[in-house]
């Protein structure tokens, strides 16, 4: 501890009787002002003294800089008496600023009443255990350095546990955590909830044993709800009430607490208690993004939780290794088919006997193909391998069926799939995608056979009334939700509008019939798996096709019945839907941003 | 096609348990095939409801050449059979077992579409003739083109269209169920429709105009019945309606021209009601044909005759001068207009559909506005108050086809 004069408050007596004569340079004359302790920890610099009027202003300096102090002053009643002054109130001082070094500081004061000013020299402690630091005297600032300090180190948390909270309705702000969730084998927590309040309130999340989430640099985010809810008592005056943080390296336990400070007061705002966060990142996303209701935020609070959801489904892809694959062969497999149909089926398997109906009236298919169906949905694995055999039974086309024991989405079956066919040829193909009439498949095939330079060729589709479903896909910026779509050029058009006449290049296809050559399959890696449920792994195939130097191929003249979406109905509808899609996006752009940029304005490739 | 034909036929019901008109043309025709010597061997298969909808799919002999099979539907928007083990199991060695050379279908319904792939999977060279009795491909509404919820008449189907009376189906639901109807469909060689009417439509909906041809059902070569006897002063006023009872038939509009007719100027008409299967109705409909009917029987205009066994329905049309089909949907063929011609009585009807297709107005019978009471009442003074038109009428009929003249269309069908 350092005084100009002595120390203590036996200094501080002593420096009252010479206190009168204004000197600025000198040491005596110093006395009006006391420092009883100065510290450096953790980057923050603590001064804590007392002056004899509290007209007297001081402030922090070094090096001639202003270090911009936050001056927290308290009452110091024993000072008053022991000066025989009428009031505390004021004198007292603590002051709190982040400081790279703890050298050359100085406190600087001037008495606004007298004119006279002066410099005291710090003597700085540095790094002192927390108990050498005279909290009662640094009064508020004591509790103000939480919020320069990282929350969970050793310093933030003890100082923490030096402040008491109080469960009393706090005056300063409101808020509760409506969703908290830890991962315990992953490490990662998601928080969602809302607060507002004073400006310059401190808020975090803290649970029993003292771990704490800070909210100052977390994700902020209008909420609709507590705007209506509260709008009568505080008139919309603090308007992104939400919080979202998505912690990758934080585990909370037991009950959280929400708490607030502001000044020194410290105060529980709600309770809730931690739930174990599922494994499936589809139920992250609907815990983090289902309250964000303006569409222009979804895209930044999905911009929050990737890391998180990534982590989710890179966790999920490390089991599939483990699950167990099952094949049954319906009929005898041909030796050497040239192309391998892989169709992907989850949540309904009504589609097959129709698909199968059509394979079955098509020579050239029956004789050059083989069909794989990949059960991704562990719900269709008790019934569908009896209709299956139902189906063979009636038709008479063969076919295999790959179980895999767990949903992998349609680029983990896709892949499943493509590692169990045999051919040179891969035809990725949607169980709602139907041939209008035999001869679908040869012209896509021989697409291949004569194009070394296309990586990837996808037919037309049309939805039942005939109009356009897919026609090439293009990148559009969506500049309301903020995020590159893939769009589909036409779509609902009579076919007589597609642009297309013949076999052109475009920037991307669908993946709900896409063909391509299994080298190509094996040299980029096969299908992305880091999506959730299916949006861009088309697109994301077609980028690294077209990074490896090949191009994506539009054929018209071959045209298929989509039903589109209507397998994924049963998973994500509606606003999920769209929430899990901006998630994707932002994946998706994360990838392939120079290349999404660089097809703005310039939607469509020529031809080859 | 040359040689002696085996026949299987395949019907929805057994007429001893089921006796709709589809039941009954099936099994006059099995009988027809059966009698021809061209045909060497007939058989009927005809499925059977044993266990309320939950079917053990066992096929069992009723007599010598008749089998039943216990199946059912219940997704009646699909078509698919509940029971597909016996489709591809004990079916499939019934055809090895019969060997035929044909199938005739008669109906889908309860059976499921299933079988037809079937046929073609034991043996690809049997010939499979599809005799349509109704819309039911076309129409989710039980195949009668009547909107769900208004009753209205509709002209054509499709995906928005259906679903708009459907609407817990999706569009895209009407179009697989079209797809699995037409993948089905596209394995039958020919198809027979009793009425043009219903030919037009399936050539409409998208069938082949060179897969589908028009013949009628063969009738019983019953005697033409003499006229009724009038009493002295008397005219021709006794009407009657024949058949099961549902809310397409029009009963009610029946029941509402009899309440139209004015008092004191009635002409003396009389109705008869001879119908069955009223007990199974909704209650709604039960309690308003009753309301409906009681004034009128007790003002005695009107007759509720009830059901009748297929041996009484000479003796009770004999006390009708005129049969009325006031039916409400289009009909295809229906069978009281030929049993009524057979019998010599000329027919009011609808004016639409398979009904104003095999009754000619003014020839052999009179038309008037579908579901339009007052349009009834009218027609029905007409009749009652002409001296003349009965008998004019009556020479208009031609007598429809027998059921071996049927059989023998049928077969020159197969030839070609």
């Amino acid at each position: 501890m350092s005084d100009s004069t002595g120390s203590g408050l036996q200094g501080g007596l002593r420096a009252m009787g010479l206190g009168r004569r204004a000197d600025a340079g000198g040491g005596t004359q110093a006395r009006v002002v006391h420092v009883e302790g100065a510290w450096h920890i953790q980057g923050l610099l603590l001064v804590a003294g007392w002056r004899l009027s509290p007209h007297i202003a001081v402030r922090l300096v070094a090096g001639g800089t202003d270090l911009q102090a936050e001056v927290h002053t308290l009452d110091r009643g024993d000072v008053a008496a022991s000066r025989s002054l009428p009031s505390g109130n004021g004198l007292g001082f603590g002051m709190v600023c982040l400081a790279a070094q703890a050298r050359g500081v100085e406190l600087a004061w001037k008495d606004a009443v007298s004119g006279n000013s002066g410099v005291i020299a710090l003597e700085l402690q540095v790094d002192p255990p927390l108990e050498r630091i005279n909290f009662p005297a640094l009064g508020d600032a004591g509790a103000a350095c939480l919020k320069f300090l990282p929350p969970n180190s050793p310093v933030w948390q003890m100082l923490l546990a030096r402040a008491s909270a109080s469960t009393d309705v706090c005056g300063f702000a409101r808020g509760s955590v409506d969703y908290c969730a830890t991962s315990e084998p992953a490490g990662c927590t998601l928080l969602n909830g809302w607060f507002f309040g004073e400006p310059d309130a401190l808020v975090w999340v803290e649970d029993a044993r003292g771990t704490a989430v800070a909210l100052h640099g977390a994700r902020r985010y209008f909420r609709s709800d507590v705007q209506q809810e509260l709008a009568a008592d505080y008139a919309g005056a603090w308007s992104d009430t939400g919080f979202l943080v998505a912690d990758t390296t934080t585990r909370l336990h037991g009950e959280v607490y929400l708490k607030a400070m502001f000044g020194s007061r410290i105060h529980i705002l709600s309770k809730t208690r931690v739930k174990v966060m599922p494994d499936s990142a589809l139920e992250i996303v609907r815990a983090a993004l289902e309250p964000v209701s303006r569409q222009s935020e979804i895209r930044h609070c999905a911009e929050t939780i990737a890391p998180l959801v990534s982590t989710l489904i890179s966790r999920d892809r490390a089991q599939w290794a483990r699950s167990t694959e099952h094949v049954i062969e319906f009929g005898p497999r041909a030796a050497s088919p040239r192309v391998s149909l892989v169709v992907p089926l989850f949540g309904r398997t009504d589609f097959v006997e129709l698909q199968l109906m059509a394979f079955a009236r098509d020579p050239w298919l029956r004789e050059h193909a083989e069909i794989l169906y990949v059960v991704d949905d562990p719900r269709l694995e008790a019934d569908f391998p009896r209709q299956a055999s139902e189906h063979h039974l009636l038709h008479g086309v063969d076919f295999c069926v790959i179980s895999g024991g767990r949903n992998r989405g349609f680029s983990g079956a896709n892949n499943l799939g493509a590692a169990h066919a045999r051919a040179p040829l891969l035809l990725f193909m949607n169980s709602d995608v139907f041939p209008k009439a035999p001869g679908w498949l040869e012209p896509l095939v021989q697409t291949l056979d004569t194009h070394a330079d296309i990586g990837a060729v996808a037919p037309r589709l049309v939805y039942p009334d005939g109009s356009i479903q897919h026609a090439g896909m293009v990148f559009r910026w969506r500049p309301d939700l903020h995020v590159w779509t893939n769009d589909h050029p036409g779509m609902g058009f009579a076919v007589g509008l597609d642009p297309y006449r013949e076999l052109t290049r475009v920037p991307a296809v669908t993946g709900a019939c896409l063909a391509m050559r299994r080298a190509d399959f094996d040299r980029i890696g096969g299908w992305h798996t880091g999506y959730l449920i299916g949006d861009f792994e088309d697109s994301d195939l077609c980028f690294t096709l077209r990074e490896a130097g090949l191009h994506i191929a539009y054929e018209p003249g071959v045209e298929l019945i989509h039903l589109e979406r209507q397998s994924f109905q049963s998973i994500a509808s509606g606003d999920l839907r769209l929430r899990v899609t901006l998630v994707n996006a932002v994946i998706h752009e994360h990838r392939w941003r120079a290349q999404l940029d660089a097809s703005a304005g310039l939607q469509q490739d020529s031809q080859p | 096609m040359s040689g002696a034909q085996r026949i299987l036929v395949v019907s929805h019901g057994h007429p001893d348990f089921s006796l709709g008109g589809g039941e009954i043309a099936a099994y006059r025709l099995f009988t027809g095939y059966r009698a021809n010597p061209q045909v060497e061997a007939a058989w009927f298969l005809g499925r059977v409801d044993r266990r309320k909808g939950w079917p053990t799919g066992q096929i069992s002999l009723r007599r010598e050449d008749e089998y039943l099979w216990d199946q059912a539907v219940h997704d009646w928007h699909l078509m698919t059979a509940v029971h597909t083990d016996s489709v591809t199991g004990r079916f499939a060695e019934l055809l090895r077992a019969l060997r035929p050379t044909v199938v005739h279908v008669h109906h889908y319904a309860h059976l499921g579409l299933e079988f037809l792939a079937l046929i073609k999977r034991v043996d690809p060279s049997i010939r499979i003739v599809l005799t349509l009795h109704e819309y039911m491909a076309i129409c989710r509404q039980n195949g009668q083109m009547v909107k769900a919820r208004t009753g209205e008449l509709c002209r054509r189907s499709g995906f928005d269209d259906c679903n708009r009376c459907f609407p817990e189906t999706s569009a895209e639901g009407f179009w697989m169920r079209k797809q699995r109807f037409s993948e089905y469909f596209a394995l039958v060689d020919r198809f027979v429709a009793p009425s043009e009417f219903l030919r037009q439509r399936y050539i409409d909906w998208g069938l082949d105009p060179a897969r589908i041809v028009m013949l009628e059902n063969g009738q019983e070569d019953a005697a033409t019945l003499p006229p009724r006897p009038l009493a002295e002063g008397s005219g021709r006023v006794r009407f009657g309606f024949f058949g099961q009872v549902s809310a397409f038939k029009g009963i009610d509009v029946l029941l509402k021209a009899l309440a139209l007719l004015p008092r004191g100027n009635r002409a003396g008409v009389q109705v008869d009601i001879n119908c069955a299967h009223l007990e199974q109705q909704t209650p709604e409909l039960q309690a308003h044909l009753k309301e409906l009917a009681e004034p009128l029987i007790r003002q005695g205009l009107l007759h509720w005759a009830g059901p009748y066994a297929p041996g009484e329905q000479a003796s009770r049309m004999a006390g009708v001068d005129w049969v009325i089909v006031p039916s409400i949907w289009w009909e295809n063929s229906p069978m009281i207009i030929q049993e009524a011609f057979v019998f010599g009585r000329p027919v009011i009807c609808a004016n639409i559909g398979g009904m104003a297709e095999k009754v000619r107005h003014g020839i052999d019978g009179l038309h008037f506005q579908v579901g339009n009471p007052h349009h009834l009442a009218e027609t029905l003074l007409e009749c009652a108050g002409s001296t003349t038109l009965w008998e004019t009428l009556a020479s208009g009929i031609r007598r429809p086809p027998t059921v071996a003249e049927s059989t023998a269309e049928h077969l020159a069908l197969l030839e070609g």
